[in-house]
């Protein structure tokens, strides 16, 4: 692998977990923010 | 004054309000100083004399080892702030902090692997702080496990800050190892004593991308703690009239 591939995958695997990262957590304040409303519904 | 804030931050209603006030600035300083620090690594940086190009690998490799070490001694600092104190909020951020530190684990592991190959002509070796570090990604992934053994959290925090504790002994081991040991891996890339030979613009590229790492691995983590923290005191008037 060349050293720009090489360059280029790191760079793009850390930006694609700050990524990952980010979404999860956003993930987690959708599934607290909507539960709510789900229970009630369920009830 | 001062540690009547700290012991009003630890009532969890002000550390959610504080907490969702600080959030902003640590995400807007983490995309400018990431991009500024990416920029120069990429274009503004000379390329080494030794190494040539693929040195640039250093600006993502070191911030993010250095971000799996630091995140597991914050940890570790929640984990003894909880055994003694037992708030919601030491929970939280103790167990918050552990999937970031383990992403910036692999991180580093992986990145640093592929420095290797061209520079030392192999993926991995059995070297010391190598080692260590799979070690470290072994107990952030144990601890991930703990957190999610029994699905009422608060009946493992005692037990996952013990455990985050013991773990704590192999960040010294991971630090010193290359001067402990005889090792493959190069001794510290910057040093508190001025000892750094790298040139001015590459410390100061360097400096700004781990201060960028270091916000947004601190914004991710918050954030994460901020929502554990509705769900846990999903119960109480506070929460409610959050959700509300």
């Amino acid at each position: 692998m060349s050293a720009e591939a090489t360059i280029a995958v790191c760079v793009l695997l850390t930006l694609g977990v700050f990524a990952l990262e980010a979404y999860n957590v956003h993930r987690l304040r959708r599934s607290m923010t909507q539960q709510p409303s789900e229970d009630s519904d369920a009830e | 004054m001062q540690s009547n804030f700290f012991v009003r931050l630890s009532s969890p209603p002000v550390f959610f309000n504080a907490s969702g006030k600080v959030l902003p600035w640590l995400v807007t300083g983490s995309l400018i100083l990431g991009a500024i620090g990416l920029w120069s690594a990429l274009f503004v940086t000379p390329t080494d004399a030794q190494q040539g190009e693929v040195y640039r690998v250093l600006y993502v490799h070191v911030p993010t080892a250095w971000m799996s070490m630091l995140l597991y001694v914050v940890a570790s600092f929640y984990a003894a702030l909880h055994l003694v104190f037992r708030t919601s909020v030491s929970a939280v951020m103790m167990r918050a902090m552990l999937p970031t530190g383990a992403w910036m684990t692999a991180l580093a592991l992986v990145t640093g692997s592929l420095w290797g190959k061209p520079t030392w002509g192999t993926y991995w070796i059995w070297d010391a702080r190598l080692t260590f570090e799979l070690l470290l990604l072994f107990i952030y992934l144990g601890l991930i496990a703990v957190a999610s053994l029994i699905e009422d959290e608060r009946k493992t925090d005692q037990l996952l800050g013990v455990f985050t504790l013991v773990g704590l002994v192999n960040i010294p081991l991971i630090y010193f190892s290359v001067v402990f040991w005889n090792t493959l891996h190069q001794g510290a890339s910057l040093s508190m004593s001025g000892g750094s030979k790298m040139a001015p613009i590459m410390k100061i590229t360097l400096f700004v991308c781990v201060f960028a790492m270091w916000l947004g691995c601190a914004a991710l983590a918050m954030a994460r703690a901020r929502w554990q923290l509705l769900e846990r005191e999903r119960e109480s008037a506070w929460a409610g009239s959050v959700l509300a």
